[in-house]
C-alpha cells in the first residue's frame, strides 16, 4: 500500500463558495421574476383602475388618491419590468464566471467568495453611514422639539428624534443580510490548502 | 292696533324659536367613532384586529401577533373620512376661536355631516411598536328646521400613544412554542364639544359659552394572546384579547370605554399567486347588545403593489384599496352601508389615506 500526501495552493471547498453562489443567484432569480410579473400585473390594474377612477370622483381627496393611483401603477409597471428582465449581481457575476472556461474550479471558488465578502463589506459601510444620518436626524429632531413653540409639534418631533436614535442604535449593533451571510455560513478566513490522499494497492 | 298685534305675533313666534329645543341634543355617537384603529386598511378590513397578523400598511394591530412582522420600519399616516370640507369646518369649531363666518359655515351645510381624521406616526419592529397620534378629529352635526336652524354638534380631538410589544412564550417552555403574550399600553388625551344650539343664539352673541370643551384622559392596558399553528394548514391562527382594563378620568356616556373581550380566528389559503388572508372575530363578547353587533368578517387578497380589502361588520359593508411603491402608499376605502346614524337609513361614505414608510 503506498499513501502519496500532496499539500497544494488550491482553494479546499470546506464551503463551495462558486455552489453557494449558483443556488444563491437561482432563489434570487426566482423570487424577483415572480414579484416582477406580481408587480407588472397590480401595477396594470391600479392603473386602468385609476384613469376611471380619476374622471368619475368628485371629492378632491378621492382624485388626489386616484393620480397617485395613475402615478404609482406606471412605477409598479416598471420596478416589476426591473425585477422580472434585470439580473441581479449574483446571477451577473455567476454568468461572468461561467462563460470564462479557463478558469479552474478552485479559482472559481476563490473569485466567488471575494464576492460575498465584498459585498458583505460595502453592506457593513453602507450600514456605518445610515448610522451617522439616523443619529444627525435624531439630534436634529430633539434640538427642534425642545425649542418649538407649539406642544403638538415638539411631541411628534421628539417621537420622530426617538426613531430615529432607536434606528442608529439598532443598526449600529446589527448585521446586514449579507454580513451574515459571510459570517455564519463561511468561514472567517477560507483555507486555501488541498490534502490529497491516494491508495495504491 | 293692527300693527301693534303683527309685532307682538312675531316677537312670541321669535322667542318659541329662540328657546331651543334642548332635548333634541343627540345622546348617540355614530358608530364609525368607536373604532380602534382609524386606518384604511383597519376599515376596509371591516375593523379586524384581533384575527390580522400584518395589516395591509405593514403595520400590526394585535400586538400578540407582532412578531409576525419581519422587518423594522418607520411609517407615516394621514387617514381622512368624508371630505375637505367637513375637514375644514371641524377644525375651525375645534381650534380656532368661534367667529360668525365659522358659524354661517356650520349651518350652510348639509343637514347632516360626519367626518374623521388622523395623523399618526408609527415605528414597527418585531418585538415592539409605538405610535403616536397628536390628531385625531372627529365631527358630527344635525340641522334640524332649516327655517330657523338649530344645530346639534358633536367634535372631539384626542391624542393617543399607543405602545405595543410581545413576548414569544417558548422562552418558558417549549410546549407553548406557537404562543405568543402582547401587551398594549394606550394613553388618550382628548378634547370634545357636545352641544346644541340655535342659529340666532349663536349670531347674537358668538362668544356666549355656546360651545363648552369637556376634557377626558385614559389610560389602557390591552393584553392579548395569540396562537400561530405550525402544523395546521393554511397558516391558521387564533387570538383572545382583553380590551380598555384601565381609568379613564372624567368619563362620560358618549364614549362607554367598557372592558371587555374580543376572539379571532385567521386563516391564509394558499393562491397560485399573491396572498389570501380570511378573518373573522367576535368583539364585545359581554357588552354588545346582540350576536350580530359581536361580528366582524373581512379578507384581502395581495398581488405585488397592491392588495384589495373586503369586511362586513354590524354596521358596514365595506371594500378598499391600497397599494405603494418603495416608500409611497395610499388607499381608498368605501362603505355602501353605514347604519351610524339612527333613523336616516344607509348611506355611502369615501375615506382616503397616504403614507410613507422608511
Amino acid at each position: 500500500m503506498i499513501v502519496s500526501l500532496f499539500v497544494g495552493p488550491y482553494a479546499l471547498a470546506e464551503v463551495d463558495y462558486f455552489d453557494y453562489l449558483h443556488k444563491k443567484s437561482a432563489n434570487l432569480n426566482l423570487e424577483n421574476k415572480t414579484n416582477g410579473w406580481a408587480y407588472m400585473i397590480s401595477g396594470a390594474l391600479v392603473l386602468g383602475g385609476s384613469i376611471p377612477g380619476y374622471y368619475l370622483s368628485k371629492e378632491i381627496f378621492s382624485k388626489v388618491i386616484y393620480t397617485a393611483g395613475q402615478n404609482f401603477g406606471i412605477a409598479g409597471i416598471g420596478y416589476g419590468a426591473y425585477l422580472a428582465f434585470i439580473d441581479n449581481d449574483y446571477k451577473r457575476f455567476e454568468n461572468i464566471l461561467q462563460k470564462t472556461p479557463e478558469l479552474t474550479r478552485e479559482q472559481k471558488n476563490k473569485l466567488a467568495y471575494y464576492f460575498f465578502k465584498d459585498r458583505a463589506e460595502q453592506a457593513k459601510r453602507i450600514r456605518m453611514i445610515r448610522v451617522v444620518s439616523h443619529g444627525l436626524s435624531a439630534g436634529l429632531n430633539i434640538l427642534n422639539g425642545l425649542t418649538s413653540d407649539s406642544k403638538e409639534l415638539g411631541l411628534a418631533l421628539f417621537f420622530l428624534g426617538g426613531v430615529n436614535v432607536l434606528a442608529s442604535i439598532g443598526l449600529l449593533f446589527s448585521q446586514s443580510a449579507e454580513e451574515k451571510m459571510l459570517t455564519s455560513s463561511f468561514s472567517a478566513t477560507p483555507k486555501f490548502a488541498a490534502l490529497n490522499i491516494t491508495y495504491h494497492f | 292696533m293692527k300693527i301693534f298685534i303683527i309685532f307682538l305675533t312675531n316677537l312670541f313666534f321669535l322667542c318659541n324659536v329662540y328657546a331651543e329645543d334642548i332635548s333634541f341634543t343627540f345622546d348617540y355617537m355614530p358608530s364609525r367613532f368607536e373604532t380602534r384603529e382609524l386606518t384604511a386598511g383597519s376599515r376596509a378590513l371591516g375593523e379586524l384586529c384581533t384575527s390580522w397578523a400584518v395589516m395591509p400598511d405593514g403595520t400590526v394591530c394585535n400586538s400578540a401577533f407582532l412578531n409576525q412582522n419581519t422587518k423594522s420600519f418607520f411609517l407615516g399616516r394621514f387617514y381622512i373620512g368624508n371630505g375637505y370640507s367637513a375637514l375644514s369646518t371641524a377644525n375651525a369649531v375645534l381650534l380656532k376661536p368661534i367667529t360668525k363666518d365659522t358659524l354661517k359655515k356650520v349651518f350652510e351645510n348639509n343637514s347632516v355631516i360626519t367626518m374623521e381624521s388622523q395623523i399618526d406616526l408609527v415605528f414597527v419592529t418585531p418585538y415592539f411598536s409605538i405610535e403616536f397620534a397628536p390628531y385625531r378629529i372627529q365631527y358630527f352635526s344635525e340641522i334640524h328646521n332649516p327655517n330657523f336652524p338649530i344645530i346639534a354638534l358633536h367634535a372631539s380631538l384626542e391624542k393617543r400613544v399607543k405602545l405595543s410589544g410581545n413576548l414569544k412564550l417558548s422562552r418558558f417552555t417549549p410546549a407553548l412554542s406557537q404562543f405568543t403574550l402582547g401587551l398594549e399600553l394606550r394613553l388618550l388625551d382628548r378634547k370634545y364639544i357636545h352641544n346644541s344650539f340655535s342659529f340666532f343664539k349663536a349670531i347674537a352673541s358668538p362668544d356666549a359659552g355656546l360651545l363648552p370643551v369637556n376634557n377626558q384622559r385614559a389610560v389602557f392596558l390591552d393584553p392579548s394572546i395569540g396562537w400561530a399553528s405550525r402544523k395546521w394548514p393554511w397558516k391558521t391562527r387564533a387570538s383572545i384579547a382583553a380590551r380598555n382594563i384601565g381609568k379613564v378620568w372624567y368619563s362620560n356616556s358618549l364614549y362607554p370605554e367598557y372592558t371587555d373581550i374580543d376572539i379571532g380566528v385567521g386563516v391564509e389559503p394558499p393562491v397560485e399567486i399573491g396572498q389570501l388572508g380570511v378573518g373573522i372575530e367576535f368583539v364585545n363578547l359581554i357588552y354588545a347588545q346582540d350576536f350580530i353587533s359581536r361580528m366582524r368578517f373581512g379578507g384581502s387578497y395581495k398581488l405585488g403593489m397592491m392588495e384589495i380589502m373586503s369586511g362586513v361588520n354590524a354596521n358596514s359593508l365595506v371594500t378598499g384599496l391600497e397599494f405603494g411603491v418603495n416608500i409611497f402608499q395610499a388607499g381608498i376605502v368605501y362603505e355602501f352601508i353605514r347604519n351610524d346614524l339612527r333613523g336616516l337609513g344607509p348611506e355611502n361614505k369615501i375615506s382616503t389615506e397616504f403614507s410613507f414608510k422608511l
